[in-house]
């Protein structure tokens, strides 16, 4: 198939689904959920600690909210993804599909496009939102929150291709959904409990508790390359050292992410073909 | 004419004066005896203290030997397997102080502060395992031997440099538990023996003062007699000054010791013993690592003024202060640097195998000298506002039975209730108005922004409703886009019909 008829396929596949996902209003729910969910969060950690404390120094204090929210939208988007392509197969769609213009690259870059498309909208969202609560609390709306802003559609990229990977490699929905949740959860649960074992004191802890920070340690040697939620966090720790060179290795080590999941994608998609 | 009887009165008047003349030149031969006996016995102790000062100087372990000596207690439990071995001993700069570890034989990795003076010594000694701590303690005092030779570095496999021992001081300025600096070469020797001459001045001094004391106390006692056989009181001028008690030098030195005096490049290298006889010391092979800041910036210490005992540290330039109304605060500020978590706790705990294991992607913050010279800006809009000077302060508990305290500025001059007393800390005092936001920061003495030393400073409005209303909108939007489809489609329906 030229390219040409390729970038057809993808603007035309994309185009259609994203009109469809901003005309429902699962899309609006979901953000005003994960919005409010981000608003407890804030008032209940540093605004509270600011009043408890009357001084209080803090990097940000928006980004915690702001790192959930992205995360979370991330994620739901991530889900879609996967959702969305055992679902065509489920349902026999994908096999009426490919009977017209549509080869594997075409039909898993539209699918991409679209989450990435979504995201864009879920951003505007998340700007209007984050800038109306600091102007509020008056916490301050810096350029690193531009620049986190920016990150995470890279965060979405790896996440949503990390669905499509999930998509493909099964036949069934509900086997891609769980083993998606299942993952991603995995993942989040694991950065936050690295970073809290990381985050105590290195002095006099427990041989044992030792032992569980090593392995720890060098679980996440290996898990940082394949978790979306690591490239994000590199990305999110160079905007706070204004290390431009970081933040550069985040961005792109999240396109070869996502250029090795997509690829990988359409591999595994030719495997296994479209019919149910 | 004098009669028998009165001669014979005079006669026993004569007897009796010369009795008593001889009695009181005996009880003065008595007291200067006493005297001169007491006077030796003051020198001899103060000879003994300032004999037994020396020694105890010149005992003070070196920060290694402190930091990893076998108690006997540990020697004497479950029969621990001493070994005789040939050992790194090191003293690492850690920003503040020198703190002592030592890489036993079967560490093969130490690690240094690039750029920094730290001390690395080989020496034999007796080596044991302690399961209970999890840590390799050594027993200096059975067995402190330095081995003879040249140290030297490799870079890729080639010598870059060989050390000779040389000859170091750890020198503490205000006292033992304040600021320390190291001293090496002759000045080490310089700085030591000025501060003997100056414990031995203060030894002279004291056993002048024990003398001019036992003085002033003997005339004090003549006065009292004085007083008490002829009931006349003295005029206050003619009681003398008591002397005044000579004050010990406040600094400390340690005697000099010799080791090899390390300042390198970060970087990995080789470090080997080359011995006398030209041969590399078996076991002296190891790898050395020098490890340098990620970031350096100028570190707060913040005292809030309504909790002066929490007070909290910010370290990181990206750090900003959420205030909640006006508040004052007290800012110490310190030149900070960010160190690899595992290098920097590794440095001074080689004897801990298990000590900062698993923490190599993460990072810490490590405070160093104090700024000094330094004013603090207070910025509103861009604009200077405010400069602030450090000053001492003093932390005043409430008199009554009412807990609390107050800050106040130390100027024992206008306070006498300080007088004699010393300030509780030097800061730079913020006052800041809740309602609008400030940059605070260091400039030097032309001026200059120091690196690292800019913090903003923003009031936090209380929460509200609003909070909780913003994250509704995009349910808004959605209600009018699935209201706006369902018109459309209403419409479109009624024309199809």
């Amino acid at each position: 198939m030229s390219v040409s008829y390729r970038m057809h396929a993808i603007k035309v596949a994309a185009k259609r689904e994203i009109r469809s996902t901003l005309y429902g209003v699962g899309l609006y729910v979901v953000l005003s959920l994960i919005f409010l969910a981000a608003s407890y969060v804030f008032v209940n950690s540093t605004l509270r600690l600011v009043a408890d404390a009357g001084i209080l120094a803090h990097a940000n204090p928006i980004t915690s909210p702001l790192f959930i929210s992205m995360g979370l939208a991330a994620a739901y988007l991530g889900l879609c993804s996967s959702l969305a392509i055992a679902r065509d197969r489920d349902l026999g769609t994908m096999e009426v599909l490919f009977y017209g213009p549509v080869d594997a690259v075409s039909y898993i870059l539209g699918k991409y496009f679209h989450q990435l498309l979504v995201y864009l909208v879920v951003l505007l969202f998340s700007l209007v939102n984050f800038w109306g609560v600091s102007l509020a609390t008056n916490v301050g709306f810096s350029s690193d929150i531009v620049g986190i802003m920016l990150l995470s559609i890279f965060l979405t990229s790896c996440m949503v291709s990390f669905g499509i990977l999930l998509s493909v490699s099964s036949r069934r929905m509900i086997v891609s959904v769980v083993l998606f949740l299942g993952l991603v959860l995995f993942f989040l649960i694991f950065s936050v409990v690295h970073s809290w074992v990381m985050g105590i004191a290195g002095q006099n802890l427990t041989t044992t508790m030792v032992y569980v920070r090593v392995i720890l340690d060098n679980a996440n040697q290996f898990i940082k390359w394949i978790s979306p939620v690591d490239y994000y966090l590199r990305g999110m720790n160079a905007v706070f050292r204004k290390d431009p060179s970081g933040y550069a290795v985040s961005v792109i080590s999240s396109l070869v992410y996502t250029g090795v999941l997509l690829a990988l994608s359409v591999w595994m998609f030719k495997r296994k073909g479209v019919r149910r | 004419m004098a009669t028998a009887q009165e001669a014979e009165e005079v006669a026993v008047a004569e007897s009796q004066e010369a009795a008593q003349g001889a009695e009181a030149s005996s009880q003065a031969a008595e007291q200067d005896a006493s005297a001169a006996a007491e006077a030796a016995a003051i020198q001899s102790a103060v000879e003994s203290a300032r004999s037994a000062a020396r020694q105890a100087i010149e005992a003070i372990p070196d920060p290694s030997q402190a930091a990893t000596q076998a108690t006997s207690e540990s020697i004497g439990q479950g029969q621990p397997t001493l070994e005789e071995q040939v050992v790194y001993s090191v003293s690492a700069w850690t920003g503040k102080q020198y703190a002592g570890t030592f890489a036993p034989r079967q560490v093969n990795t130490f690690y240094l502060m690039a750029d920094e003076y730290s001390i690395v010594n080989v020496q034999r000694t007796m080596v044991y395992f302690w399961p209970i701590t999890g840590e390799y303690m050594a027993d200096w005092f059975s067995l402190r031997e330095e081995v003879p030779g040249r140290l030297e570095i490799l870079k890729d496999g080639r010598v870059i440099d060989t050390l000779e021992r040389t000859e170091y001081s750890y020198y503490y300025p205000s006292g033992l538990s304040n600021e320390q600096k190291l001293y090496i070469g002759e000045e080490a020797v310089r700085i030591y023996e000025d501060y003997q001459a100056r414990l031995d001045a203060y030894y002279d001094a004291v056993s002048a003062y024990y003398n001019a004391q036992r003085e002033w106390q003997r005339q004090m006692d003549q006065i009292l007699k004085e007083v008490q056989e002829t009931g006349q009181y003295k005029d206050p001028s003619e009681i003398p000054e008591p002397p005044k008690q000579p004050s010990p030098p406040t600094d400390f030195a340690y005697s000099p010791r010799t080791a090899f005096i390390v300042k390198l490049p970060e970087g990995r290298y080789q470090v080997r013993l080359r011995g006398e006889d030209g041969q590399v010391v078996e076991g002296t092979t190891k790898w050395l690592e020098v490890f340098d800041a990620r970031r350096r910036g100028i570190g707060y210490s913040v005292i809030p003024e309504h909790k002066w005992t929490r007070s909290f540290q910010s370290n990181d330039p990206a750090d900003i202060f959420y205030l909640d109304g006006r508040r004052i605060f007290y800012i110490m500020p310190h030149y900070a640097r960010e160190f690899n978590f595992y290098q920097y706790v590794k440095m001074t705990n080689l004897h801990k195998p298990l000590e900062g294991e698993g923490t190599r992607s993460t990072w810490t913050w490590a405070q160093f000298e104090p700024v000094r010279g330094a004013k603090l800006q207070v910025l509103r809009g861009g604009e200077v506002v405010q400069e602030i000077e450090l000053k001492p302060y003093y932390v005043r508990q409430t008199p009554g039975y009412a807990l609390g305290y107050n800050i106040v500025e130390f100027n024992p001059d206008a306070d006498p209730l300080l007088q004699g007393r010393s300030p509780t800390f030097e800061a730079y005092r913020v006052e800041l108005e809740g309602g609008t936001s400030y940059q605070l920061r260091f400039v030097d003495e032309q001026g200059n922004v120091l690196l690292g030393g800019v913090r903003e400073v923003r009031p936090v409005k209380a929460a509200g409703r609003n909070v909780y209303a913003i994250p509704l909108f995009p349910l808004a939007i959605g209600l009018v886009v699935f209201a706006w489809r369902r018109t459309k489609s209403g419409k479109k329906g009624a024309i199809e019909a």
